[in-house]
């Protein structure tokens, strides 16, 4: 099992990226066969999604649709911006097939500097899920400033929170196998101005 | 030239119905007198004051002893101080059947939907109940006209227990009021812990979001003001 975890911040050493990682170790460790790949955005040179057929972006960006489109599960983090989702992340959203996260198990991460953004999850991230026709595990995790010390995630319910996420990912991948993926839906036709 | 001394003398005299004022002007031996009577004074002032304001307070708290309550006593004690006339409704008055079985054409209901409707601007205040706004203060709303708050300032306030559900105001409260065409203000989210159920004059113990919530309500009485001399 491949699990790719995504960490939506363009920040160096961003708290995204730090709980993103702990939870995906923690997945790694939680059995034998889990592979994992840790993809941090601000690595990458993505173009701005502008439409066109996902098939014909090249070089990072055709790297990193190709990387989720192969994985099986994946552990999305997000720093939370204006109470919503990173423009960053909304753009890799935007680059991906409509059918590549079908049937897949997501983990969702956010963090913020208070705790006031908390039900950004729910109301920003998850809906996204829904849209890929995607399954969210229960249960997400929200980590803030005072859970970090000298850049370090040191609050140890927040650990724990992170071991669980990672594990039911785990969990949850192996029991549905991407074989539930529920009712069809109708195929949205991609048509540029330029086709007709 | 010698300067001639102009006397003015200004005599206002109110009665039940009418003010009669009288302006007499002086200089040297001719004087001028003018005298000014506004008829039917009572009902000017009435229809002014009835044009003047109105503004409604809605609490969507069940709760007996109710946080969010206070909070919006509150803010009501401030709107008068304003010079509003202040209209207070708490789901707690509207009669159970009327909500439960959904009669819309209840005389309660007819009158929550015409005091909202007459309202220069409404206040919606709702405790924080599974990351939401309350059900019961849904179950009004739902019997209202679907285009209850058209054109009228609205200022959502919500109480919660944790800071985490701060955002319940923008996903939950803002898009029902905006659903019902009313003009979203920013808002207040208020934590329980700030406010003190034993200092009802002045529940708010916590000066930073004191500062916050009077800041809001002076946006919210901007826009009122500004809407209604806009009509006028």
């Amino acid at each position: 099992m491949k699990i790719v975890g995504i960490s939506g911040s363009l920040t160096p050493r961003s708290k995204t990226f730090i709980t993103v990682e702990k939870a995906l170790n923690f997945a790694e460790k939680s059995e034998h066969n889990v592979e994992t790949e840790l993809i941090n955005l601000r690595d990458y040179h993505l173009q701005f999604c502008d439409g066109r057929d996902p098939s014909t972006y090249e070089g990072d960006t055709k790297q990193l649709i190709d990387k989720i489109v192969e994985a099986d599960a994946l552990i999305v983090g997000s720093p939370i911006y204006r109470g919503s989702i990173s423009g960053a992340l909304k753009n890799v959203f935007d680059l991906i097939p409509n059918d590549s996260l079908r049937g897949k198990v997501i983990g969702f991460i956010a963090t913020g500097g208070t705790y006031h953004h908390y039900l950004a999850i729910e109301h920003q991230l998850k809906p996204l899920a829904g849209y890929f026709k995607a399954h969210v595990i229960p249960g997400n995790v929200y980590a803030h400033n005072q859970h970090f010390e000298n850049k370090q995630l040191v609050d140890k319910e927040i650990i724990t929170r992170l071991k669980e996420l990672g594990e039911t990912v785990v969990t949850f991948h192996d029991r549905l196998n991407r074989e539930a993926v529920g009712a069809h839906q109708p195929s949205i036709p991609r048509k540029s101005l330029l086709d007709s | 030239m010698t300067h001639e001394k102009v006397m003015k003398t200004f005599e206002p005299e109110q009665k039940d119905d009418s003010v009669t004022i009288t302006i007499t002007i002086t200089k040297g031996g001719i004087y001028l007198k003018m005298k000014i009577v506004l008829e039917d004074f009572q009902s000017y002032k009435q229809e002014r004051m009835r044009v003047m304001s109105e503004i409604v307070i809605l609490s969507g708290s069940p709760s007996e002893s109710s946080r969010s309550d206070l909070v919006l006593k509150y803010i009501g004690s401030l709107l008068k101080k304003e010079g509003f006339i202040v209209t207070h409704i708490s789901i707690r008055d509207v009669p159970h059947e009327a909500l439960f079985y959904g009669k819309f054409n209840d005389p309660a209901i007819e009158n929550v939907a015409s005091l909202i409707q007459g309202a220069k601007g409404v206040v919606v205040g709702s405790p924080v109940y599974k990351a939401a706004y309350s059900g019961v203060l849904k179950a009004l709303l739902d019997l209202l006209p679907q285009d209850v708050l058209q054109g009228t300032p609205v200022l959502p306030l919500m109480t919660g227990g944790s800071p985490s559900h701060l955002l319940a105001i923008e996903y939950t409260l803002k898009p029902l009021l905006a659903t019902l065409k009313g003009q979203n203000l920013k808002g207040v989210y208020l934590l329980d812990s700030q406010i003190d159920k034993r200092q009802i004059d002045n529940p708010i113990v916590q000066n930073e979001i004191l500062d916050r919530l009077k800041k809001q309500l002076y946006y919210f009485v901007e826009t009122v003001n500004r809407q209604k001399n806009a009509v006028l």
